[in-house]
């Protein structure tokens, strides 16, 4: 008897007849055999239980099985006609052959030339071969694009053969496939649709893309005039693809034109575009949800002159979707759309280091204005305005929380149960002995580790939190009942009542059904007991489940991937979440003329206000939680400068500065530079407040300006970059390093730090900005090293051992370097070391520097990220390595990268699946890897290659 | 409606929802899953004129891992370098964000992970057979091999999971 015959028998499978014979036979007299085969039954039975089981979701959407079907029928009846096509005059065909990649090149000339005129020609002189594909990229949602794609629905491509059958979708997926995976820099549609939805939330107000083109900056509008002009050829004008051509100009939605009439008509060959289409995610997404795959457009603003326009008018904005939107997409080495980045959100991501409103303020936040230098346009100034909202802790209001927390088998993972540990950790310590907590687990039997205690009994609640250990499996309804036994009995009226529940997910509701569970909770929400829930790991979250269960519970959902997260969730939102503080609040800035030329408010875009909507309070705006705060940036050109924008002649009719006298004359004698009003409204209010502040200038420079307007700064000048606006003047990735750097404090929550990665990924897209800004200085040529540091270096001479901390910078004639300590073992030779001496431009005051003119024979280097760039001897090729631990032996000249390493050279890209892993790397360039690792090609270099394996289309 | 289409119709009843799940052991997230069994459909409604009824199975399941594998390409060929910041590393592989997250139970998921790990063409015959749910004669169509392979590629995919299984069980 094979073995094999027992599986097969096990699943029913036929056998040969002697084959199965012989497992018979076996089977009656062999024990052995008889309890394998029944094992083994057993086992694929539990197997079809657990494998074939469908997910009520796991199947198409009815839209798109009815999809499907009519696209079938449709193509169904292009195939039944093919002979149609066989009948049309070959001359016809050729001509239309030959039209199509005519027309195409001609379009692709012309959409560049007219892009090259609207100033995008630097770009295009650095990086020819790119600068398309940036295009395609950045505008990527606007007509433009739309006509590209739909270009592959037109008739066959010349090279097709003659015989072949009608475009399908198919092949016009297939098409666009080939086209999205050659451009690198196209986000996958995949993501686009995900984020634009988020984008959809964030705006409250999207345009329809329809009246978002209408409303379009005038040189889009003119381009497209120029692409929908026919291509200049007549024999183009009178064949019918190239009408196919114009009419793709129309959007859908504007009804059928002459040409897509004709189109129909001609029907063979051709997709109509009025038909629903088959590719599409979305129903109709286009027509019904237009801008589910547009972003808003967002025309930045332009320079005002403050004679023609004093006061600038804009409602306060909070969110941050935008700075996760764009640093998803640079995690996934793409750039975002340009109207994917708006610049307050950026700026407002980022919790910033200013004081709320003194005690006996009688207003919910102050306001906190600071200008210095522009780092974009040195002549131009900048004005910071900072609202920071009063920070209403935990201790104002009592609270009593119940953790709920899983400790199944599945949260025995670093990212789960140490993480809850963490999170809850954090939220304890803001506790105090008004507050009570209480801790439930569940597994396999849930359990009250923890009975109400009182908040000061800190290291009691840390021990139960720090005791917990996981194991058994889920069932939550009995613990989720435990849990609001425990918020009852110590229940704070007027306080915080809310069970926090901590679980990857597999929330086992037990015996109740999950209706009984919604019904418990909302029932508990009615009497004051509010629901959180925080999800944590991957993998195995049912973010639905929970997210219902937060709502159903009057709570939050958050998810926790890290401990900064954590903090962001449970320390900062929490209390911003639970309280606001202020509503409609609205900001209206009146420049002085004496003082200021014209102004640029950076970002807020779509939050502009009309100046009269300041004093209407019933204009909405935005509303502002506890702790909040909100960023603006004004770019002011003063008097004196002519601003960069073209001049306008003078009024023919009117005399301008008569104007504006009015408002000009009486503030002429004033020194100050500005004034800030600011309106809001109590949360349950119904007339707003008023808040001043003038601000007078004070000449600081940027050098001098505080760490937070440094850090602002940065922020702002980064989104410029991602805009790639035109305001963007002299920026560099290294200046808004070196603010970042300048700017980044204590950081205790990482995400400047982040934001300093996410710097180096930008700039690692913009390759042409990089290369020109970021390592310009090959002054380190020289055979000499250069460290360069901002915290504290020592040497001790017996040992020859010099050490660095913080944002250590090595300049070594064959790598450079960054990192936060750094050791070198430096023979015996002569050392310099000159603090302050900042022997390079790029060297900040704050710096100080050290040469070491004895060769290095060891180095190591640490931090939470060691950058490294390696040069090769041509001095052109780099390798770019990052890790957490990197040694360097000078005699050898092998750098061993350790601790998630990871290596790219060109196209390619080693990276560690495993601490452990470790790369090397020689002086000639050789590179080993040691330990699990993945090699990623990136895509765009070479042509994606074809599928592996196993397919192999049946013969019919 | 024609007789190629209501066969189709049948098909796409048939074999949508172990296509789905199937696409699903290749990601992790629903609406690409969703994706590419729809570009599978779509694939067939032009291919089903030439097609051997018998062998439309397998020819759908190969053609979904051929779209999952392009799909995967296309959506995993780029770099993160991040999580400097975060105090917990999580693993550096394409982890699914929680929203794309399937409801999958940790059995199913467990199971998962273990038939990840059996060799490339165990791994596909029993996915065939325990997912797909095709018999071995359509499995070996689909793997373009004998049913006497595909006998030996689920014996010994299922005994080594038998065993993995047990070892996990015993231990969590």
């Amino acid at each position: 008897m094979n073995p094999e015959d027992l599986t097969t028998h096990a699943l029913g499978e036929p056998l040969p007849p002697a084959d199965q014979a012989a497992l018979d036979q076996a089977l009656t007299s062999d024990a052995q055999a008889r309890a394998d085969f029944e094992a083994t039954q057993a086992f694929t039975q539990f197997l079809q239980q657990n494998l074939a089981t469908d997910h009520p979701e796991a199947t198409l959407t009815d839209e798109q099985k009815q999809r499907l079907l009519d696209h079938r029928d449709a193509s169904g009846s292009l195939a039944r006609t093919p002979s149609d096509r066989a009948n049309r005059p070959t001359t016809l065909r050729w001509l239309t052959r030959a039209i199509l990649p005519l027309s195409a090149a001609a379009l692709i000339v012309l959409g560049f030339q007219q892009w090259r005129e609207e100033g995008h020609l630097d770009v295009s002189q650095l990086f020819p071969q790119r600068a398309y594909k940036l295009k395609t990229d950045s505008e990527l949602n606007d007509p433009i694009t739309i006509q590209g794609k739909k270009r592959d629905t037109s008739p066959p491509l010349a090279g097709n053969d003659i015989a072949s059958p009608p475009p399908t979708p198919e092949q016009y997926k297939l098409a666009e496939r080939a086209e999205a995976s050659a451009d690198p820099f196209a986000p996958s549609e995949k993501p686009r649709a995900h984020m634009l939805n988020e984008v959809n939330q964030a705006s409250e107000a999207p345009i329809p893309i329809a009246s978002a083109t209408a409303t379009a900056p005038t040189n889009e509008v003119v381009r497209y005039e120029n692409l929908s002009r026919p291509p200049p050829t007549p024999l183009i004008a009178s064949a019918p693809h190239s009408e196919a051509f114009v009419g793709q100009i129309q959007l859908p939605g504007a009804p059928t034109t002459d040409s897509l009439a004709r189109r129909r008509e001609l029907g063979n060959g051709y997709v109509d575009l009025n038909e629903p289409r088959i590719l599409d995610r979305a129903p109709h997404p286009r027509q019904d949800t237009p801008t589910n795959e547009s972003y808003t457009p967002i025309q930045e603003n332009a320079l005002t002159a403050v004679l023609r326009e004093p006061l600038s008018t804009f409602s306060i904005d909070v969110d941050t979707a935008a700075y996760a939107n764009a640093r998803r997409f640079l995690n996934r080495s793409s750039l975002p759309p340009r109207d994917a980045v708006r610049i307050e959100e950026l700026v407002n991501y980022f919790p910033y280091n200013l004081e709320g409103p003194a005690l006996d303020s009688p207003h919910p936040f102050a306001v906190h204005v600071e200008v210095a230098d522009c780092p974009w346009q040195p002549q131009h100034r900048l004005a910071r305005i900072g609202i920071q909202g009063k920070k209403v802790g935990l201790e104002e209001r009592n609270s009593n929380f119940v953790f709920l927390v899983d400790v199944s088998g599945s949260m025995n993972q670093p990212d789960k149960l140490p993480l809850v540990k963490e999170s809850l950790r954090l939220l304890v310590e803001q506790l105090d002995e008004k507050d009570r907590v209480s801790l439930v687990t569940y597994a396999g039997s849930s359990g009250l580790v923890l009975p109400p205690t009182n908040g000061d009994q800190k290291e009691r609640i840390l021990a139960a939190i720090a005791n917990m250990t996981s194991g058994g499996s889920t069932h939550g309804s009995a613990g989720i009942q435990l849990a609001y036994e425990q918020a009852i009995a110590g229940f704070i009226p007027e306080g915080v009542n809310r069970v926090i529940l901590c679980s990857d997910g597999d929330f086992n509701v037990g015996v109740s059904s999950p209706e009984e569970l919604e019904k418990l909770i909302t029932e508990k929400a009615r009497s004051g007991v509010f629901l959180s829930v925080l999800g944590y790991g991957t993998g195995n979250l049912k973010d639905r489940t929970m997210e219902t269960l937060a709502d159903k519970g009057n709570g939050n959902y958050g998810y926790i991937d890290s401990l900064s997260e954590a903090r962001k969730v449970l320390v900062e939102q929490m209390t911003g979440t639970l309280i606001t503080i202020a509503k409609d609040v609205k900001i209206q800035v009146e420049f002085n003329p004496a003082q200021v030329a014209s102004y640029r408010l950076i970002g807020y875009e779509n939050r502009l206000l009309a100046k009269e909507d300041f004093n209407d309070d019933t204009k909405d705006a935005g509303e502002i939680g506890a702790g909040h705060s909100v960023t603006a940036l004004y770019e002011l050109v003063p008097v004196g400068l002519t601003p960069p924008t073209a001049p306008v002649d003078p009024l023919k009719y009117q005399t301008p500065p008569a104007a504006a006298a009015p408002a000009a004359e009486p503030a002429a004698a004033s020194p100050e530079l500005l004034t800030v009003k600011l309106r809001y409204k109590a949360p349950e209010g119904a007339t707003s407040q008023l808040i001043e502040v003038p601000v007078t200038d004070k000449e600081t420079t940027l050098a001098a300006a505080s760490p937070e307007f440094k850090f602002t700064t940065a922020v702002a000048a980064y989104g410029l970059m991602l805009r790639q606006s035109s305001y963007r003047g002299t920026l560099t990735w290294d200046q808004i390093r070196q603010l970042a750097l300048e700017g980044k404090g204590s950081d205790p929550h990482g995400y400047r730090a982040e934001f300093l990665q996410l710097l180096d990924k930008a700039r690692g897209l913009l390759p042409q900005v990089h290369a020109s800004a970021t390592r310009p200085q090959r002054t380190w040529q020289s055979k000499k090293t250069v460290v360069t540091l901002t915290g504290q270096s020592t040497f001790d001479a017996a040992k020859s051992i010099a050490t660095f901390t913080e944002n250590v910078r090595v300049y070594h004639p064959d790598f450079y370097l960054e990192c936060d300590e750094l050791e070198l073992v430096i023979a015996k030779q002569a050392i310099s070391e000159k603090p302050d001496a900042a022997p390079k431009a790029e060297v900040s005051d704050s710096e100080t520097s050290a040469e070491s003119e004895g060769n290095i024979e060891k180095l190591f280097a640490r931090g939470s990220m060691v950058l490294i760039e390696k040069y090769q001897e041509n001095g052109k090729d780099i390798q770019v390595g990052k890790c957490k631990n990197l040694t360097y032996d000078g005699k050898t000249g092998l750098l061993t990268l350790s601790v998630w390493p990871q290596m790219q050279r060109g196209a390619q890209m080693q990276v560690a699946l495993d601490a452990s892993t470790v790369m090397t790397l020689s002086s000639k360039g050789e590179f080993h890897t040691k330990g699990r690792s993945r090699t990623e090609i990136i895509q765009g270099e070479a042509a994606e290659p074809k599928t592996i394996g196993l397919h192999k289309t049946p013969k019919p | 409606m024609s007789a190629p289409t209501l066969a189709f119709s049948t098909l796409l009843d048939r074999y949508q929802r172990p296509l789905v799940r199937y696409a699903l052991s290749f990601t992790p997230n629903l609406e690409d899953a969703r994706d590419i069994v729809q570009d599978t459909f779509i694939k067939l409604s032009t291919a089903l004129p030439s097609l051997d009824p018998d062998r439309i199975a397998p020819w759908l399941f190969t053609v979904c891992k051929n779209h999952a594998i392009d799909h995967h390409r296309k959506h995993h060929r780029l770099i993160a370098m991040d999580s400097a910041t975060l105090e917990l590393e999580s693993p550096p592989d394409s982890a699914p964000s929680p929203s794309e997250d399937l409801e999958h139970s940790e059995t199913a998921t467990e199971l998962h992970r273990l038939i990840a790990q059996l060799p490339e063409r165990q791994r596909e015959a029993v996915k065939l057979k325990f997912i797909a749910g095709l018999d071995y004669k359509q499995i070996s169509h689909a793997m373009d091999t004998t049913i006497g392979n595909v006998g030996y590629l689920i014996h010994h995919g299922v005994q080594a999971l038998r065993q993995k299984w047990t070892a996990f069980d015993t231990t969590a």
